[in-house]
């Protein structure tokens, strides 16, 4: 199996350098950017497995590059963030983000993170599985999600929630359990899944207004209108 | 005090209506008058009595005075307005009868004559006195009962200064209290709410505005107060950010000393090529982070002095040849050309060293990116003198340009030495305590950076 392909765009080129290493350690081929133009053009050129980037960058700053990769690409994306305030992190996630490390943090750490969303992109990809559920087609293997006829671009991470939540409807998921599945052993605040399910029914009402499929079970989880 | 006066009189008629009721009831016995009895009762309920037989002759009488009260126990209300009004009653009360129609011709007098009693109020003399008769028949049907008391009208004339002053106290208390209610509303509650808002402050270290629209000198207290805590909380949420910024920015450097170490101790190889970068990444952290620091420790220091330094007239001309000999001195800027362009001097008013300062840093960001010469132009517009320090290299682009003036963000090209990431911010602060500014101009110079020094010319 070929190694995966990690580009990773921060404007401190010795943290780069050392990250390089520590990735190229852990089994994964690195392609670096120094800043956001720099690392768009890098993931033009070839589009990686998955993205690191900063934050703050000179040129394209991190939010703006994820933005723009989300507009055509799935790629799993974590970022790089030294602002410890919430909103920061959940504005990150909002943009399309799957995944956010905060500076300073442990190599080992972000290797856990890169695994866990390559692990997303890959669940269920040998299952041939279909779902349809009242207009909402879903099929695992292609991670192809339809409402009607119109596709909706999900990522890994977003298209696994609403797998795992329509895959049984009426039943209740906490929150413990939709993190642990999504994110294995690695700990995520409860406001990062809040914000994905925010981003799934974002993407399917942009196509159908009226889906109001993905209930909130106020203080527990979420499940799926049965 | 007419409403004391109709309640003054009603009450003489009701005591004299029941008083009569009751001497009625005790009759006879009064009548015949051979013992001191109807005195008693008289001087007891403060009536002035006389017994008529059936044509009218008094035959018998007691105290006038008691009629007046001032001679019987008096409660102590009346006592009260005694001492405001006078007592009751007239002294010439009996003066006063002889006026009067005799007897028998008097209305209450002949209708009880004829058997059912009758009453009547009596003025005297205008407005000054009013005499309650009642004259009831007397229980053996042989004579009249015949009873009259005063009402304080009677004494007004004689108490008019007591009166007067008690109007003049009355009316001495009530604008005291309106001057109290006053103090107290325009005075002491705005104190109470300037107090009240700095508590709150105190304890929370935040609060709203106090706001009093006033314009005396309580007004103006709050107008400064809220000043005063605008400014302290600006200070506070600039002092936070500068802060922020700081620990932000010292955590990439952080990052990699982390990373480092777990390489150190994680790597199965670690090859001399390896041991180099690892080297190289860390000592970069540290010169990164002691940058930081010193540039953080140099902006709060003028932060600080700043506001305080000696300011004076300061020649522009001067100060670029300052800038200009100190750049040209570098070894490190043998192959830049300066040029300055300053046809005319110019004076503003500040303090030299920092003024040089702001214009060193704008030449030393201008040498990194040029490729070969910098230029220093001074020109005027309107009341402005402007600095402007051009370089012919590669320009701000599009994506930094709203970036370069944040605290900390650096983009210097690799081969150069990296920068702090203040040293527009201390242009920045230098430029706002001079009340000037420092700009990027929208439309420099054809391809290179166009930063401009704005300040105010020396009057």
């Amino acid at each position: 199996m070929a190694k995966p392909k990690v580009l990773l765009i921060d404007d401190d080129r010795g943290l780069v350098d050392l990250v390089s290493i520590a990735l190229e350690d852990a089994g994964f081929t690195v392609d670096r950017a120094h800043d956001g133009k720099a690392g768009w053009d890098r993931f033009c050129a070839g589009p990686p497995d998955l993205v690191v980037l900063d934050l703050l960058m000179p040129e394209l700053d991190g939010l703006e590059l994820c933005r723009r990769i989300r507009e055509q690409h799935t790629t799993p994306v974590v970022m790089l963030t030294s602002r410890d305030d919430e909103m920061d992190k959940v504005l990150g996630l909002d943009m399309g983000a799957d995944d956010y490390v905060t500076k300073p943090f442990s190599t080992r750490e972000l290797i856990a993170r890169i695994r866990a969303a390559l692990r997303r992109v890959s669940m269920g990809a040998a299952s041939a599985e279909v779902l349809e559920i009242r207009g909402l087609r879903l099929d695992r293997s292609k991670r192809d999600v339809r409402v009607g006829e119109t596709r909706v671009m999900l990522t890994a991470t977003e298209f696994e929630l609403l797998w795992i939540l329509a895959s049984r409807p009426g039943h209740v998921f906490d929150r413990d359990t939709l993190m642990t599945v999504l994110y294995g052993e690695i700990v995520v605040s409860e406001r990062t899944l809040d914000t994905f399910v925010k981003r799934v029914r974002r993407k399917l009402r942009a196509v159908e207004p009226a889906f109001d499929e993905l209930e909130t079970v106020r203080s527990v989880g979420y499940r799926y209108k049965e | 005090m007419g409403l004391y006066d109709g309640w003054s009189r009603g009450r003489v008629q009701r005591d004299v209506q029941s008083i009569s009721t009751m001497l009625s009831a005790q009759g006879a016995r009064a009548q015949r008058g051979d013992d001191d009895s109807l005195d008693r009762f008289s001087r007891e309920h403060a009536v002035f009595i006389r017994v008529l037989d059936r044509h009218g002759a008094v035959v018998r009488q007691t105290d006038p005075r008691y009629g007046d009260g001032r001679v019987s126990r008096v409660p102590w209300f009346e006592r009260v307005a005694d001492f405001f009004y006078g007592p009751q009653g007239a002294p010439d009360l009996l003066e006063y009868e002889r006026v009067l129609p005799p007897m028998r011709e008097r209305a209450e007098v002949q209708q009880a004559l004829r058997g059912t009693p009758g009453e009547l109020w009596r003025r005297p003399d205008a407005a000054k006195m009013f005499v309650f008769y009642r004259a009831i028949p007397s229980p053996d049907g042989d004579g009249v009962f015949y009873l009259s008391r005063i009402s304080r009208r009677s004494m007004l004339a004689l108490y008019d200064l007591r009166y007067q002053l008690l109007k003049l106290t009355l009316a001495l208390v009530v604008s005291a209290l309106i001057v109290s209610l006053w103090v107290t509303r325009h005075i002491v509650s705005p104190l109470v709410r300037i107090q009240d808002a700095c508590r709150a402050y105190l304890k929370k270290g935040s609060g709203a505005p106090i706001v009093l629209a006033r314009r005396d000198e309580i007004g103006d207290l709050s107008r400064d107060l809220d000043e005063l805590t605008r400014r302290l909380q600006g200070w506070a949420a600039h002092t936070r950010q500068v802060t922020a910024d700081l620990a932000h920015d010292l955590k990439s450097p952080l990052s990699t000393i982390h990373a480092s170490a777990e390489l150190l101790r994680d790597s199965a190889m670690l090859d001399d090529d390896r041991r180099q970068r690892i080297a190289t990444a860390v000592s970069q952290a540290a010169a990164h982070m002691s940058r930081s620091v010193q540039a953080m420790l140099t902006l709060a220091r003028l932060d600080e002095s700043l506001p305080t330094e000696q300011r004076g007239v300061v020649s522009i001309g001067d100060l670029v040849a300052r800038v200009s000999r100190e750049f040209q001195q570098d070894p490190r800027n043998s192959h830049i050309r300066f040029v300055v362009d300053c046809p005319i001097d110019h004076a503003v008013f500040g303090v030299a060293e920092r003024l040089a300062q702001a214009i060193h840093n704008l030449v030393d960001n201008a040498a990194t990116f040029c490729r070969e010469t910098v230029t220093v132009r001074v020109t005027t517009a309107a009341s402005d003198v402007i600095i402007a320090i051009l370089d012919d290299g590669p320009g701000v682009s599009r994506g930094n340009r709203d970036k370069i003036f944040t605290r900390f963000f650096s983009v210097r090209p690799p081969d150069q030495e990296p920068g702090s990431g203040l040293g527009l911010a201390i242009v920045h602060a230098i430029a706002q305590a001079h009340g000037g500014r420092v700009e990027l101009a929208e439309d420099g110079e054809p391809g290179g950076a166009c930063f401009r020094l704005v300040l105010a010319l020396a009057d």
